[in-house]
């Protein structure tokens, strides 16, 4: 039995090594991708030629990387919300709804006429959003901590309520909504509450940005101070979190509406940025691949600036890939999923090399046979 | 394990290469398309819609008027299919930047996005398309089919039908171009009979089979017997509804129902989707104003079968004429 398992460790070294990185990783991606390229070669398409116009759609030249930024914008602060509650233990899987919340609480404030310089109006939309999606936290969080609802369930059931009520808000008659249109939208927002294009003939406004900064500020949140610590001291151990004096039920309320906040900016951002009106359904799934891109990044503020970056390219690329070689539209999610899927499973396979470490380790300090009894 | 699963990944290598040889065809065929670009370009079309274009209904529709158009014509065109609100903008500006001519927004989610592009390509042509407005833009047109057409034929074809008198139209949610279907389906009824009950409801999904099913068996556990569903795919559940109950009739809209149940359907307003994409596509409707089409411009087919009675058939022709000579006083 022994000599399986340290035949094993020896024969593959370096490949074991790697899985054990971070490459893995990168190796789960890769691995997605060319599980894409079979599907894509499936449906008649080259898949050399498909990958090429996504790289085009992607990087190829100044505006379209300037998609790839746009699109990352809500990628980023959603996936930072969810990464802070993975370090802590907890899935706050709300993002979706907290940005309904957040784009009406920016648009209560953005369609009124107020006469204040145009950064203090796209504030005060910012704020009033992040208002709105903290109250929404605030109840996961509060059943979790106080209650033991699974956070889960209550959260995912709560993104339905926020689609719904805010498809009720848009729909003429209520006060939010534009009369007369042929689709459930809010009235335009002032001009002093749009966001900045920072280049023209794109889109490009600076959510991308602010949501890498708030990721590094996160990253050092995390790292370097009492608050972080404690929360990853949840999310290590519960228990000596609360041995040693933490009061867990306030801290997971906190990283609950922290998440809900950074979502409601996310949402804020969005429609002050894009479109200028809150459209019914204009979140379709981006809350839920927050999740991936933070599950991707383990958790991890400054992985979850290369997940978002990359999930945006995969679908900023995946629309000029589907304009231009005819790909179907759903082909970019079905190669993000592969990629979270092979991820993890890689990652599974890590976990398990970890156990056998560990075994081997034992084998240093006991004799041979109680070594064998051991691993059988 | 090491083995099998490097023999798997060889497998795999060796299919994908394989698959690509077979794959590349369908690219080239697509250069050889896009070669001379100025030519090639002329009256080209793209299309971006919200959802599949094999959903039976007005995706589907709007993109084979749209491949129509291509057949007559020779005209180059390109669509791509559910685009999401936060990829609107991008994916029109692309079809922009690759010199389409006309593009077409299926819906009425696109209007801000084919604003703002529409601005930013002052020379090519916009159709915002189930839609009527068009911000003021001059390259950007608005087409629709009618509403009001439609709910007008309906409400005649239900007034002859029903024996309770009580009518019922059925929809998934209220946008605009519903309240003016149901205002004028109203009319039409209380021109037959003005003793007739109406009532309009909404499910709150279009494509919900079991809730339009369940709200139209509310409906006729209340005495109503004749309903009108405007829905998507969840028109089947008010089909099924009828089919369970007794002595229920459907008048159809949108699509002909009689195709999918015809011992229940006395007959349909048909919206001619493949029409509009026609139109829209042949460029016959790019003049900066928002078009309507009625009775008159072929944008309303009613269908009628053998359960309504010689009166109504009569009376239908009749509301037929008189919309398309605009003596009606409904809205466009």
């Amino acid at each position: 039995m022994k000599s399986v398992t340290k035949s094993k460790m020896i024969r593959m070294p370096l490949i074991g090594d790697v899985m054990m990185s971070g490459a893995r990783t990168v190796i789960g991606i890769v691995m997605g991708l060319v599980a894409g390229g079979i599907l894509i070669a499936l449906s008649g398409v080259n898949p050399f030629a498909a990958y090429a116009s996504m790289l085009r759609g992607a990087f190829g030249s100044l505006p379209a990387f300037s998609n790839v930024l746009v699109r990352a914008s809500p990628l980023l602060l959603g996936g930072i919300g969810v990464a802070m509650g993975i370090k802590a233990g907890v899935w706050n899987t709300g993002i979706e709804g907290y940005m309904y919340l957040g784009a009406i609480g920016a648009a209560v404030v953005a369609i009124q006429p107020l006469s204040i310089p145009p950064i203090l109006h796209v504030l005060l939309s910012f704020v009033v959003g992040m208002l709105f999606a903290a109250v929404w936290g605030l109840i996961p969080g509060y059943l979790r901590a106080y209650k033991g609802v699974n956070e889960v369930t209550s959260t995912i059931m709560l993104n339905y309520v926020a689609i719904y009520l805010t498809s009720w808000l848009v729909s003429s008659p209520q006060p939010l909504a534009e009369e007369g249109a042929f689709y459930p939208m809010s009235k335009l927002f002032q001009e002093s509450a749009q966001l900045p294009i920072l280049m023209r003939g794109t889109s490009l406004h600076p959510g991308a940005f602010i949501g890498i900064a708030i990721c590094l500020l996160f990253y050092f949140i995390l790292n370097y101070t009492p608050f972080g610590f404690r929360t990853r001291m949840l999310g290590s151990n519960i228990n000596a979190a609360r041995y040693s004096g933490v009061d867990t039920k306030k801290q997971v309320v906190f990283i609950m509406v922290i998440g809900a906040i950074l979502g409601g900016l996310s949402g804020a951002i969005e429609v002050t940025g894009l479109k200028h009106r809150v459209y019914m359904e204009f979140v379709t799934g981006t809350g839920y691949q927050s999740v991936a891109v933070a599950l991707l990044a383990g958790g991890n503020p400054l992985g979850v600036i290369l997940t978002a970056l990359f999930f945006a390219a995969l679908k900023a690329g995946g629309a000029t890939m589907s304009i231009e070689t005819g790909v179907g539209a759903s082909m970019t999610d079905v190669i993000i999923a592969l990629c979270v899927i092979f991820v993890i499973a890689v990652g599974v396979d890590g976990r398990r090399r970890m156990k056998k470490k560990t075994a081997k380790a034992e084998t240093a300090v006991t004799t041979e046979g109680k070594e064998d009894e051991h691993v059988v | 394990m090491k083995r099998k699963f490097s023999a798997v990944f060889a497998l795999i290598l060796a299919f994908s290469l394989v698959m690509t040889g077979c794959g590349s065809k369908g690219a080239s065929g697509s250069a050889a398309a896009s070669g001379s670009k100025d030519d090639a370009m002329k009256g080209s079309v793209a299309m971006v819609m919200p959802g599949l274009i094999t959903d039976e209904a007005f995706n589907q529709y709007t993109y084979d008027g749209m491949v129509r158009a291509s057949k007559e014509l020779g005209i180059k065109t390109a669509y791509r299919e559910e685009v999401s609100q936060d990829e609107q903008v991008e994916v029109i500006r692309q079809f922009a930047q690759q010199g389409y001519e006309i593009i077409i927004g299926q819906g009425g989610q696109f209007g801000e996005a084919l604003q703002t592009v529409a601005k930013e390509y002052p020379d090519k042509q916009f159709v915002f398309s189930v839609a009527t407005d068009t911000g003021g833009v001059p390259n950007l047109t608005a087409a629709t089919v009618s509403y009001s057409h439609a709910g007008y034929l309906g409400g005649i074809m239900a007034a002859y039908t029903t024996k309770t008198k009580k009518v019922a139209m059925v929809t998934g949610e209220w946008y605009d171009p519903h309240r003016q279907m149901e205002a004028s389906f109203k009319k039409a009824v209380a021109s037959v009979d003005p003793s007739i009950q109406v009532t309009a409801i909404t499910t709150g999904s279009w494509s919900d089979v079991t809730k339009a099913r369940e709200a139209s068996l509310a409906l006729i556990a209340d005495g109503y017997d004749v309903l009108f569903p405007c829905l998507d795919a969840a028109f089947v559940g008010v089909l099924a509804a009828a089919q369970d109950s007794k002595d229920v009739k459907v008048v159809g809209a949108v699509t002909d129902m009689s195709k999918v149940a015809p011992d229940v359907t006395v007959g349909s307003v048909v919206f001619n989707w493949e029409e509009l994409g026609y139109q829209e596509s042949a460029g016959k409707l790019l003049d900066g104003k928002s078009h309507v089409l009625g009775m008159a411009e072929n944008g309303i087919t009613p269908v009628m079968s053998d359960m309504l009675s010689a009166d109504g058939k009569a009376a239908v022709d009749k509301a037929v004429e008189a919309l398309k000579a605009g003596t009606v006083e409904i809205d466009p």
